[in-house]
């Protein structure tokens, strides 16, 4: 297992330089000027221009860019970061000339001269906090749902299970996005009973505000609780699917036979061997899907206006700020590789046929 | 053992019948429902075992053999499989009267099963010993105590150093291994009854021939009653007492094994006793019985046998032969069971 581990996250190296490479590139064939983007409708100097291009090196090759961006090629612009407070004090000019990429942890800076790591640090929570919440709110309802279907077939619940998950699989998230939003303002405007408003008080919100309250505290769950059943149903249907399909085709497994006959009660048979053998493939689907919800919160976020990784990626696309779209995207191939592996692992934990060395 | 412990002298908390045999299947008949039509797997079985005896159940696949298997133990997958007739007495107390809590003492504890191919039959995800000690943990036995338990039994099963085997994987044990271990997971409770639904069948002839003394010196040493489901001639003539012989879901024939083997009275009997090679008929060519074992959703009129049957006169299409006693100790279903005897 160890030497497994390591060749794992050796494998990390090429990964993510060929997907940074990839999505460097992107970034730089995208049409259009960025600093003209940046001035908008008002006219800008072309000194201005001309000093603002060389400032973000737009001017050079984009292999030398990537190289620049990285920090395995020395950065002409002085950098201020390699001195010390006394140093600053004292007037010291900032060196030119040092390497001053990602590898030596500097993320960049946006056009208003932010620091990329700065946007990182107040959108990761945010999105984290959502994708938490859209995944317990899947992986819960998800394998409950799954559970009831598979173990009665055909029945009732199994159908309003099947149909209710092929619509939701079958309607694109946008869809649903805004016709919840609609619901809610129906609800709203409706003269629903008094109870019923004074129960829903608060939950339900067409747009996000930051609480600025600490995860898993009612004030957070309540700001993110349509967000997050937005972003984790179509999730949840799978899962549910997921669940039912391997909770079927156990159920005629032989060893659940052999529990039945060993004579142990039905909820043990159902929960230690039934369930604890079908829910392999779905604890890896959920594994993988925490990065898919990271990553994948763009449409939510933007349709209940949170400001998270997702929001500020299609900003960052929208005024060709590559720094920005860089490092949110290198941030989450990590979360995607980490992810990855911890599935593997845990997947050799779950069953025991899988080896790794 | 605290909630169940087993008296003697009850099963499931009701009083034996002294007098009653071990086991009596009387007229159990099993159907499944299924979308094309109903399947009748089994059609009005009736047999008895005696505490001691071995009793080989004999047919090809399709025969309602395993079905009849799982019904004995309640654990026919209900939808689609229903008992719609018949009694399943142990010790005289009828089975099918039980509540299902009732029953669930029986399983495991009473009568057991031995699942045909133990690589799907164990949980791969649990270690062996710990699906062992389940059944003793389960009825209140303590963790170490259970575990010893079925070391215990592990090492009677004849496995080495049980004590290390303990904790593989059954996808770790071989073949013939995975095999004892569920024999010695149905031992567990020291039941009166134990089915072996194929045990051999998943297994290497040299390692079927070890699994089958096993068994045979195992059912000496508890004393209990066991029920060999196969369809394997050979397998049958080294173990069982008494055989009977089970064609499209009823049973066509019974007899002691020497007698069925020196002289059968069924056709089917004597169409699978020609289809086996045998040491001292070398170059004779096998007769395979012609045609297929019957569609158990259109068992035909009559006879279930009479379309592969040598010897189908008018009477066998129309007429169900009634299960009857030919000669002392020997019972046939066919309505020409004396004259094939004298034939021969």
């Amino acid at each position: 297992m160890g030497r497994y581990l390591i060749r794992r996250v050796l494998q990390f190296i090429p990964v993510f330089f060929g997907a940074t490479f990839i999505v460097f590139m992107m970034v730089f064939l995208l049409p259009g000027d960025p600093i003209r983007a940046l001035a908008g409708e008002r006219p800008m100097a072309p000194a201005v221009q001309a000093q603002l291009r060389d400032e973000y090196d737009l001017d050079d090759p984009a292999l030398i860019r990537y190289g620049k961006w990285l920090g395995v090629l020395p950065d002409d612009d002085p950098n201020p970061r390699v001195l010390t407070e006394e140093q600053r004090a004292a007037g010291v000019e900032p060196p030119t000339g040092t390497f001053n990429g990602l590898l030596q942890g500097n993320f960049g800076e946006n056009f208003r001269g932010d620091p990329v790591s700065d946007i990182l640090g107040r959108t990761i929570p945010r999105t984290a906090t959502l994708a938490v919440y859209a995944f317990t709110f899947e992986a819960i309802l998800g394998v409950i749902a799954g559970v009831f279907a598979g173990l009665r077939k055909d029945s009732f619940v199994d159908n309003l299970v099947r149909v209710s998950t092929i619509m939701v699989i079958s309607i694109p998230i946008f869809v649903i996005g805004f016709g919840v939003q609609i619901l809610i303002i129906a609800f709203i405007q409706s003269d629903a009973p008094g109870w019923l408003r004074s129960l829903t008080d608060g939950w339900l919100n067409i747009s996000w505000r930051d609480p600025d309250a600490p995860i898993f505290s009612l004030a957070s769950i309540k700001a993110f609780f349509i967000p997050a059943i937005v972003l984790g149903s179509l999730s949840l249907a799978y899962i549910a699917r997921l669940t039912r399909t391997s909770l079927i085709e156990n159920l005629r497994a032989d060893f659940v036979r052999t529990a039945t006959a060993k004579g142990l009660t039905r909820s043990r048979t159902v929960v230690r061997h039934l369930l604890r053998n079908s829910l392999i493939p779905v604890v890896t689907f959920l594994g993988i899907d925490l990065g898919n919800l990271m990553g994948g919160a763009i449409v939510t976020e933007t349709i209940f206006n949170v400001t998270g990784l997702g929001w500020e990626v299609l900003n960052g696309i929208r005024g060709q700020e590559g720094t920005v779209v860089l490092g949110i995207i290198t941030f989450l191939i990590f979360i995607f590789l980490v992810a990855n592996l911890v599935v593997d692992i845990l997947y050799a934990y779950l069953d025991p046929r899988i080896r790794y060395d | 053992m605290t909630t169940e412990t087993k008296s003697r002298d009850t099963v499931a908390g009701k009083p034996i019948d002294p007098d009653a045999p071990l086991l009596d299947v009387d007229n159990l008949s099993v159907e499944f429902r299924t979308d094309k039509g109903v399947v009748n797997a089994v059609n009005g079985l009736s047999y008895e075992l005696e505490a001691g005896e071995t009793l080989a159940i004999l047919g090809e696949s399709g025969s309602g053999k395993s079905v009849n298997a799982q019904a004995v133990m309640g654990i026919v997958d209900s939808p689609p499989g229903f008992i719609t007739s018949g009694s399943v007495r142990l010790k005289g107390v009828d089975l099918f009267d039980l509540k299902e809590k009732e029953r669930r003492q029986v399983r495991g504890s009473r009568m057991s099963l031995i699942f045909q191919d133990a690589l799907t039959a164990l949980n791969p995800v649990y270690t062996v010993g710990w699906q062992i000690s389940e059944m003793l943990r389960v009825r209140g036995v303590s963790k170490t105590d259970a575990k010893e338990k079925a070391i215990e039994l592990l090492e009677q099963v004849g496995i080495p150093s049980a004590g290390d085997r303990y904790d593989n994987y059954p996808h770790e044990f071989s073949g013939g291994m995975r095999q004892r271990a569920m024999i010695a997971m149905s031992l567990a409770l020291d039941p009166d009854v134990v089915i072996a639904d194929e045990p051999t069948t998943a297994l290497d002839v040299t390692v079927q021939a070890q699994v089958m003394e096993l068994l045979a010196e195992l059912q000496k040493e508890y004393k209990m009653g066991m029920i060999l489901i196969t369809h394997d001639l050979g397998v049958v003539a080294d173990v069982a007492d008494r055989v009977v012989v089970m064609y499209a879901g009823k049973e066509v024939e019974q007899a002691e094994i020497f007698s069925l083997y020196k002289k059968p009275f069924h056709p089917y009997t004597e169409g699978l006793m020609h289809s086996i090679p045998r040491a001292d008929q070398k170059g004779i060519r096998l007769e395979p019985i012609v045609g297929q074992p019957p569609d158990l959703a259109a068992i035909p009129p009559g006879c279930s046998f009479n379309p592969r049957c040598p010897y189908a006169q008018d009477v066998c299409l129309e007429e169900v032969p009634a299960f009857r006693e030919v000669a002392p100790g020997r019972f046939s279903a066919c309505h020409f069971a004396e004259e094939l005897v004298n034939r021969a």
